[in-house]
C-alpha cells in the first residue's frame, strides 16, 4: 500500500548504500554502520577477535564518516569521506563480503575509491588491491520506476579467515543543503564508530544526537586554526536484531543528524538549517513552477465535469480527490531534481500517471481551477521518525500530499492510496507532522491524527451448523476504514466468478478444506460506507464425534489473532499499521437430538492499549461465541510490549477450548 | 546463463546476394482498428487481440544478421490490466534497434504515441543496454496498447525457441521464420501449436515458413505446473544450405566437440601445482572412498572460493580463480573437472537446461537445450554442480528428470577425442530426500500439559539449503532459524529445550539435519469439558492441500522425489484411554503406486504408535493422472485434521 516518492533519496542513499546485494539471506549480515588498528600482527588479531566475537563470522573494525565543509567563492562545498574495514573471522564471513556495491545518485560526484584486501600469509600480510571497479545503473528500489542512481561494483580478492577488507571512498555533494547522518547501530559488531565533521570556521553545524543515551558516545567540539572540528566516537555500535513487528531502528537506536546551520560571508550570515523557515525557503523553490501554472483547458474541462454536480465546496474537493485516486496511476520517475520537484499538473493529467508529488500537484491545481485552495504539503512516511520540530531537514520527509482546510479541520489528501475516504489520511502518515505550504514564505506544521480504532472495524458474523463432522453456514461481514481500503484494492476489478476464491482465502474458517460459495459484495466502491460481504460456506472434518459426544471449537478463524515472537528481552517497540476494532461472532446451531454438555469459559484482558475478550452465550437453539479485539495504538513502547505478549498467551488458551455436545 | 561459445561457422558460404528485409515496411495501422471484445474476452483483465512475431535471417550490407519483429496489440479491461501494462520493460539483445515504438489508443479514439526520449535505458557494468523501459501515458479502462519493435541481432542459427502462449489470452498470433532462399530452417512446433508451413507464394529470394494461430488460451496458475515447458511454442534452427548442398548443421555431436575443445584442455603449470597440493589434502583428509573424497574436494572448493554471479574472463581462468578466490559458476566447473581429471576420476561433462522451461524434443538438436553445466561422476552415478546450494548427488532439481548431453574424453592413441551422448538425467531417488518426524506426546505426568518431544530429521534436497544457510548465521540467528525446523509444525510452540545435529554444509547431502525439541504447546490440545482432544494429525505439520482445484490443464511437475516418514507416539497412564483411533488408518495411492499415503497404528501397554509413510517416487504426472496425485496429497491434508480423544477411564 505504501508508496512514497524519493524526496529525500539522497539522505537515505548516502549512508546505507554499502550493502551486499548478492542474495537476500546474506543481506542481514551486512548492515553497515564502524579504531583503526595497526594491522601488523594479523594472526594475533584474528585470534583476539574470534575470542571476543565467537558467535560472528565477521567484525567491522572501522566505520568512519568524515564530512568536510569548506568555503569556496562564498559557497560551501560539502565533501563526504568514508572509511570502512572488516575482518573476516571465518569462511562464511568471506563469502558474504566478496561482492560489494556502493550506490550513489547524480547529487554525488564520486571521488577515488580505494579497495583492497590484506591477506594473511606465512610472512605477514600481503595487500591485494581491487584492480577493477565497474559502474552500472542501480536497480530502482521499492516503488520507484526510474531514477538516475548508479552503483560501483567491487569484488574483493583473496578473502579468507584473517583477511582484512578495506574500502574507502568519497564524494562531493552537488547541493550543499543536503543534511548528513550517521547510525551508531548495526547488525554485526563494529569496533570503532567515528564521525568527524571538519568545517571552515565560518560554517556552523547544527547537529542532534538521537537516542544517545543508549550507548556511550564521546563528543568533542574544537576550533583548531581556522577549522571547527566536531567529533563523535564510540567503541561499539548498538546491535540491532531482526525483531517481529518492529519499526525502523531510528525510532529507538542511536543516530546522529547534522546539517549546515548557517555560514558567514562578508555580506552577512546565510541561514540554511536553523529553523523550519530555512527549510521552507529551500523547499518552496521546488513548487514554484506548479504554483505558477495556469491550468490548461483540458484540466479546466475535467474539473468542471467532476465538480459541477456539487454545490458544496467540500463535496467538490472530495470529488476531485477521488477522481485523482481513481484515474492517476502511481508511477515514480525520480531522476535528479525529479525526486523533489512535482511535475506540472497538466502534464500529470495528460499522462494519467505520476508519483506522490505529481498527484498532490494535480489535486492542488484542480481545486485551484475552481477557486478552492488546497496546499502542497511535505510529509514523512512512518519509516522516518524525525520531526520537523526536532530537526528541520529533509530527514523529515519522503512524501508529498495535498492539504485542504475546512472549518478549522485539515484533510490530508494522499492519492497514492487509490481508495481512501477523504476523512482519513493514508495509514503510513498517521501521527506524522505535515509541513503545509501555505504560500510564499508561509507555512504551518500540522499534526496528522492517529485514526481511532472505531473507524477501522472488521465485524463478521458466521452462522454455523453441524453436518456429521462437517460444518456449513453463511457469513456476513463489514469492513470499514483501512480494512475497507485493503479489501477494495483487491476487489475493485475482480470478476464475479473469482469472488468465491477471494472469500475462501480471506475467511478461512475451521481448516483448509473451507470453501466459500455464493459470495456477494456491496458498497465495495463506496469510500464512505463499510464494505459488506456475504457468502455461504462449508468445511469438512472439523468436528470430532465420539460415543455420545461431539466436540466443536467455535473460534472458527484460527488465524484471527496474529502471533508474534515477543521476547522478554526485546529492544524494539511494536508497530502496527493502524488501530483496529475486530469483532467476530459465531452463531452455532445446536443440532437436533443434542444438548450442550459444556461451554468454554469466558476470558477478558483490558489494558490502556487494547481490549480483548472471548465470551460465550447459550440459548435454547444456539451457542454464540464472540471474539473482540480493539487496539488504540500504532506504536507500542518496548516497556509495554509484554502486555501484548500476555494477550497472545491468553488468546492461545481461549482458542483451545471446545464446546461439548451430548446426545439426548 | 552459460552459453556454449559457438562460432557462426558457415558464414563464409552464404552467397553475397543482397537481400532486403521482408518486413522492412511493416508498420502498425495508421488508423487503428476498433476491437469489439467477445463476452469471454471482456472477463479478462487484458486481451492480446493481435500478436506478430517474425525472425528473419538476412544478409544486409555484407552482414548476416537476425531481425526480430514483435508487434502486439492489447486491450486493457481493468485497473489490474492497466497496472500490468503501464510500465513496460523490454530486454535488449539487439545490436541495433531499427524500430521501437508504442502507442495508446484511448477509448475516445485519441492516439498518444510514446516519445523516443521517454524510452529509458538500463546499462550494465560493460556499458551495454540490458533493457529499455518506459511508462505508457493516458491509460484508461478500454484503452488499446500497441507495441512494435524491430531489432537487428547477432544471428543465432544454432537453435532457439519462440513461445507464443502465456498468461494472457491471445485472439490471433502470426509467426514467421524467414531466411534467404538457399537456406532452410528446421522448424518444429510443440504443445498443440500448429506446424509452420512453407510459403510457396513468397518471392524467389527468400524462404518463409509461417503459422497463424487463433484463440491461444491464457495459461492458468496451477499447483506445480511447468507452465513454461508446456506452453505452445516452436523451435527453429538452420538445417540446410541448398547452394553448397551441405546440411545437418548444429548437431549435438558438433556441440560436444566445441565443449570438449573449450573445457578439456591441459591445465597450466601454475594450476597443476595448486591441484596437486589440493589432491594431497584430499587423499590425506578426504576419507578412503571416492565419494567422500569428491565431497571433501567440493566442500573445500566451495568454502575457499567465492562464487559470484558475474561474467568476466578472470572468473573463468583457474590461475586467477585461485589467486583472487573468486570464480564464476562456469569457472568453478572447469576447476572441478581439471582436479577430478588429475585425480584420475572418470567423469562426463553434462549440458542441459531447466526442465520447467524447456523440455527436450527428440527431433530437435538445438543448442538452446545446452545452457547449464553439470559434472557426472561415473563411478558414483552422481552429479556435481558449481552452485553453492548444491552438493554431490543433489544437482539443482530442475536439471534432473530431463535429458542432457554427456561429453566425455576418450584416448585414441595419443589423441584425445570427445564422446558425446544424449542421455537421461534421472531424478534423485525419493529415499534420499526424506523428511522424518518422530513425535512423542507424553500424558503420563499430566493430562492437561503433556510433554511433547519432536525429533525432525531432513535429508537430501530437503536439508541442503538449511544446512548451508545455518553456516552463515551468527549464533542468535542460528537459534532462531533452527527453531523453524521444529516450530514449523506449530509456530506458537514454546520450545523449552532444543538440540541439533548435522547443521552445516560439510555434511550436506550425506547426513540428515536433525533437530530435537521439547516443548509445551496448546495448539495440539483442546479442552472439551473433562476430556482432552489431541489433534494428533497436526503433529505432522501443515500440509499442502488440493481440495478445490478446478479442471486441471497442465501436468504436474514437482521439484524432486521425496518421502515423509512420521512416527507419532502417545503415552498415557493406565487410568486413561484413547478413543477414536480407527480414523488413524488411511491408505491412498496413485494407480501405479508410485506415490502414496499410508498410515496405521498399534496401541499396546499404554502407548499408541502411529506410523505414516507418504512417498512420491515420481516427479511428474500427466494431466490424466492428476486426480490420482491429488488424492494422495489430500490424504495427507485429511490426516492433518484427525483428532483423538484422551479420556480418564
Amino acid at each position: 500500500m505504501e508508496k512514497c516518492c524519493a524526496l529525500s533519496i539522497i539522505t537515505t542513499v548516502i549512508r546505507y548504500q554499502f550493502v551486499d546485494m548478492r542474495s537476500v539471506f546474506l543481506l542481514f549480515l551486512l548492515f553497515v554502520s564502524q579504531l583503526s588498528v595497526v594491522w601488523g600482527q594479523t594472526k594475533e588479531a584474528l585470534d583476539t577477535y574470534r575470542l571476543k566475537y565467537p558467535k560472528h563470522h565477521l567484525v567491522q573494525l572501522k566505520d568512519e564518516m568524515k564530512i568536510i565543509v569548506r568555503m569556496e567563492k562564498n559557497v560551501p562545498i560539502v565533501e563526504h569521506r568514508y572509511s570502512i574495514e572488516y575482518l573476516v573471522l571465518d569462511n562464511n564471513g568471506s563469502l558474504s563480503l566478496a561482492e560489494q556495491r556502493i550506490g550513489y545518485s547524480s547529487f554525488q560526484q564520486m571521488g577515488e575509491i580505494e579497495a583492497y584486501t590484506l591477506v594473511p600469509t606465512e610472512k605477514g600480510t600481503k595487500k591485494l588491491p581491487v584492480k577493477r571497479i565497474d559502474t552500472r545503473d542501480a536497480e530502482t528500489s521499492g516503488s520507484v520506476f526510474h531514477d538516475d542512481n548508479k552503483e560501483k561494483v567491487i569484488f574483493f580478492p583473496g578473502l579468507a579467515p584473517g583477511a582484512l577488507v578495506h574500502l574507502s571512498y568519497s564524494f562531493v555533494m552537488t547541493d550543499y543543503t543536503f543534511p548528513f547522518s550517521y547510525n551508531f547501530f548495526a547488525s554485526i559488531p563494529v569496533e570503532s564508530n567515528k564521525v568527524i565533521i571538519e568545517v571552515d570556521s565560518s560554517v556552523h553545524i547544527n547537529h542532534r544526537l538521537f537516542h544517545g543515551d543508549r550507548l556511550a558516545i564521546q563528543h568533542t567540539e574544537n576550533l583548531v586554526k581556522n577549522k571547527r572540528v566536531y567529533t563523535w566516537f564510540s567503541d561499539k555500535a548498538m546491535i540491532i536484531d531482526d525483531e517481529d513487528v518492529a519499526p525502523e531502528p531510528r525510532y529507538y537506536a542511536p543516530h546522529l543528524l547534522a546539517q549546515i546551520g548557517y555560514y558567514t560571508t562578508k555580506a552577512g550570515n546565510v541561514s540554511l538549517g536553523q529553523s523550519i523557515g530555512d527549510l521552507h525557503a529551500n523547499y518552496q523553490q521546488n513548487v514554484e513552477q506548479v504554483e505558477n501554472e495556469i491550468p490548461d483547458p483540458e484540466l479546466v474541462r475535467i474539473v468542471d465535469s467532476i465538480a459541477r454536480p456539487y454545490n458544496d465546496e467540500f463535496d467538490k474537493v472530495k470529488a476531485i480527490y477521488y477522481w485523482v485516486q481513481d484515474h492517476i496511476k502511481y508511477i515514480a520517475i525520480e531522476a535528479g531534481m525529479e525526486g523533489f520537484v512535482p511535475r506540472q499538473p497538466s502534464a500529470v493529467l495528460h499522462k494519467r500517471y505520476g508519483d506522490c508529488k505529481d498527484m498532490a500537484s494535480l489535486i492542488y491545481s484542480m481545486t485551484k481551477a475552481i477557486g478552492i485552495p488546497t496546499y502542497l504539503t511535505w510529509i514523512g512516511s512512518r519509516e522516518l521518525p524525525t520531526k520537523y520540530t526536532e530537526f528541520p531537514s529533509s530527514f523529515c520527509d519522503n512524501h508529498m500530499i495535498a492539504s485542504y482546510k475546512k472549518n478549522g479541520k485539515i484533510y490530508f489528501l494522499d492519492a497514492t492510496d487509490s481508495f481512501l475516504s477523504i476523512e482519513i489520511p493514508s495509514s503510513f502518515i498517521q501521527g506524522k507532522e505535515a509541513f503545509v505550504h501555505l504560500g510564499k514564505d508561509q507555512f504551518e506544521i500540522a499534526n496528522v491524527p492517529v485514526i481511532p480504532s472505531g473507524i477501522t472495524q472488521r465485524i463478521d458474523s458466521t452462522w454455523a451448523k453441524l453436518d456429521g463432522k462437517n460444518m456449513t453456514g453463511y457469513i456476513r461481514s463489514w469492513h470499514s476504514g483501512y480494512y475497507h481500503s485493503l479489501i477494495t484494492d483487491v476487489l475493485r476489478d475482480m470478476p464475479k466468478n473469482e469472488l468465491d476464491k477471494f472469500s475462501t482465502s480471506i475467511y478461512q474458517r475451521c481448516n483448509n478444506s473451507f470453501l466459500a460459495t455464493n459470495s456477494t459484495t456491496k458498497d465495495v466502491l463506496e469510500r464512505e460506507k463499510p464494505a459488506f460481504m456475504t457468502c455461504d460456506w462449508k468445511a469438512s472434518n472439523y468436528a470430532t464425534a465420539y460415543n455420545n459426544e461431539v466436540y466443536v471449537n467455535l473460534l472458527l478463524d484460527k488465524n484471527y489473532i496474529q502471533y508474534f515472537d515477543l521476547k522478554p528481552d526485546r529492544v524494539a517497540p511494536m508497530e502496527f499499521p493502524f488501530a483496529f476494532d475486530d469483532q467476530s461472532v459465531t452463531i452455532f446451531e445446536i443440532p437436533e437430538g443434542y444438548v450442550v454438555k459444556s461451554v468454554p469459559k469466558n476470558v477478558e484482558l483490558k489494558t490502556e492499549f487494547f481490549d480483548f475478550s472471548v465470551t460465550y452465550k447459550q440459548d435454547k437453539t444456539t451457542v454464540i461465541s464472540a471474539l473482540h479485539l480493539k487496539t488504540n495504538f500504532i506504536l507500542l513502547d518496548t516497556a509495554n510490549v509484554q502486555q501484548w505478549a500476555k494477550l497472545l498467551a491468553l488468546s492461545k488458551q481461549a482458542f483451545s477450548e471446545t464446546l461439548v455436545l451430548q446426545k439426548k | 546463463m552459460k552459453k556454449i561459445a559457438i562460432l557462426l561457422f558457415g558464414l563464409n558460404f552464404f552467397t553475397s546476394f543482397a537481400q532486403s528485409l521482408y518486413y522492412a515496411a511493416y508498420d502498425w495501422k495508421q488508423t487503428p482498428e476498433k476491437y469489439v471484445l467477445s463476452e469471454a474476452e471482456q472477463k479478462e483483465d487484458e486481451v492480446i487481440v493481435y500478436e506478430k512475431r517474425s525472425e528473419e535471417y538476412a544478409r544486409i550490407n555484407d552482414q548476416f544478421n537476425q531481425f526480430s519483429l514483435y508487434h502486439v496489440v492489447r486491450v486493457l479491461n481493468t485497473n489490474v490490466g492497466i497496472e500490468r501494462n503501464n510500465k513496460v520493460y523490454i530486454s535488449n539483445d539487439a545490436l541495433e534497434v531499427l524500430v521501437q515504438k508504442a502507442r495508446v489508443i484511448k477509448p475516445d479514439g485519441t492516439i498518444l504515441e510514446l516519445k523516443d526520449a521517454d524510452i529509458r535505458e538500463f546499462k550494465n557494468e560493460e556499458g551495454e543496454v540490458e533493457y529499455r523501459y518506459f511508462a505508457l501515458e493516458g491509460l484508461e479502462k478500454g484503452s488499446v496498447v500497441e507495441y512494435l519493435h524491430y531489432f537487428k541481432k547477432e544471428a543465432d542459427l544454432s537453435g532457439r525457441s519462440l513461445t507464443i502462449q502465456g498468461e494472457v489470452l491471445k485472439r490471433a498470433v502470426d509467426v514467421d521464420i524467414i531466411s534467404p532462399a538457399h537456406l532452410d530452417f528446421f522448424v518444429h512446433a510443440v504443445n498443440g501449436m500448429p506446424q509452420l508451413e512453407l510459403d510457396t507464394n513468397s518471392t524467389t529470394d527468400i524462404r518463409r515458413k509461417f503459422a497463424h494461430c487463433d484463440n491461444v488460451k491464457g495459461q492458468k496458475s496451477e499447483y506445480a505446473a511447468p507452465a513454461g515447458a508446456v506452453a505452445m511454442k516452436f523451435f527453429y534452427k538452420l538445417q540446410k544450405n541448398f547452394d553448397s548442398g551441405k546440411g545437418n548443421f548444429y548437431t549435438f555431436n558438433e556441440a560436444g566437440k566445441i565443449v570438449f575443445d573449450n573445457n578439456f584442455g591441459v591445465p597450466s603449470k601454475k594450476s597443476l601445482k595448486i591441484y596437486n597440493t589440493m589432491i594431497k589434502d584430499v587423499n590425506a583428509n578426504g576419507g578412503s572412498n571416492l565419494e567422500s573424497k569428491v565431497r571433501f574436494l567440493e566442500n573445500k572448493l566451495k568454502k575457499e572460493i567465492n562464487i559470484v554471479d558475474f561474467n568476466s574472463p578472470e572468473l573463468n581462468n583457474p590461475d586467477l580463480i585461485f589467486k583472487n578466490k573468486l570464480a564464476s559458476e562456469q569457472g568453478m566447473i572447469l576447476v572441478m573437472m581439471q582436479i577430478l581429471r588429475e585425480m584420475g576420476v572418470k567423469f562426463e561433462l553434462v549440458l542441459t537446461t531447466d526442465r520447467d522451461e524447456l523440455a527436450f524434443v527428440p527431433e530437435f538438436e538445438g543448442y538452446n537445450f545446452l545452457n547449464e553445466y553439470l559434472i557426472y561422476v561415473n563411478e558414483l552415478d552422481m552429479y556435481l554442480d558449481a552452485g553453492l546450494f548444491s552438493r554431490l548427488g543433489f544437482p539443482p532439481y530442475e536439471l534432473t528428470q530431463t535429458k542432457g548431453l554427456f561429453v566425455s574424453e576418450k584416448s585414441l592413441g595419443d589423441m584425445k577425442v570427445p564422446i558425446t551422448k544424449l542421455k537421461d538425467i534421472k531424478a534423485v531417488d525419493s529415499k534420499k530426500s526424506v523428511d522424518g518426524i518422530e513425535a512423542v506426546v507424553d500424558f503420563t505426568t499430566s493430562l492437561s500439559e503433556p510433554k511433547i518431544v519432536i525429533e525432525r530429521s531432513v535429508s537430501g534436497y530437503k536439508a541442503i539449503f538449511p544446512q548451508f544457510v545455518l553456516n552463515f548465521m551468527d549464533e542468535k540467528q542460528r537459534e532462531e532459524a533452527k527453531k523453524d525446523v521444529i516450530q514449523y509444525i506449530d509456530e506458537d510452540a514454546v520450545i523449552e529445550e532444543i538440540s541439533y545435529t548435522n547443521d552445516n554444509s560439510d555434511v550436506a547431502g550425506v547426513l540428515p539435519l536433525k533437530a530435537k525439541g521439547t516443548f509445551v504447546s496448546h495448539s495440539f490440545l483442546e479442552k472439551a469439558g473433562d476430556k482432552t482432544l489431541l489433534k494428533i494429525g497436526a503433529l505432522i505439520g501443515p500440509q499442502a492441500e488440493l481440495y478445490h482445484e478446478e479442471v486441471r490443464t497442465m501436468p504436474v511437475m514437482t521439484e524432486f522425489n521425496r518421502e515423509y516418514q512420521r512416527v507419532l507416539k502417545v503415552k498415557v497412564p493406565e487410568n486413561v484411554r484413547l478413543e477414536n483411533l480407527s480414523a488413524l488408518v488411511m491408505n491412498e495411492y496413485t494407480d501405479d503406486k508410485s506415490s502414496g499415503f499410508e498410515s496405521s497404528y498399534t496401541f499396546e501397554n499404554g502407548e499408541l504408535v502411529v506410523t505414516i509413510r507418504e512417498f512420491y517416487t515420481r516427479v511428474s504426472y500427466t494431466v490424466e493422472e492428476y486426480k490420482q496425485y491429488e488424492r494422495v496429497m489430500n490424504a495427507a491434508a485429511d490426516f492433518n485434521k484427525l483428532v483423538i480423544v484422551v479420556e480418564p477411564k
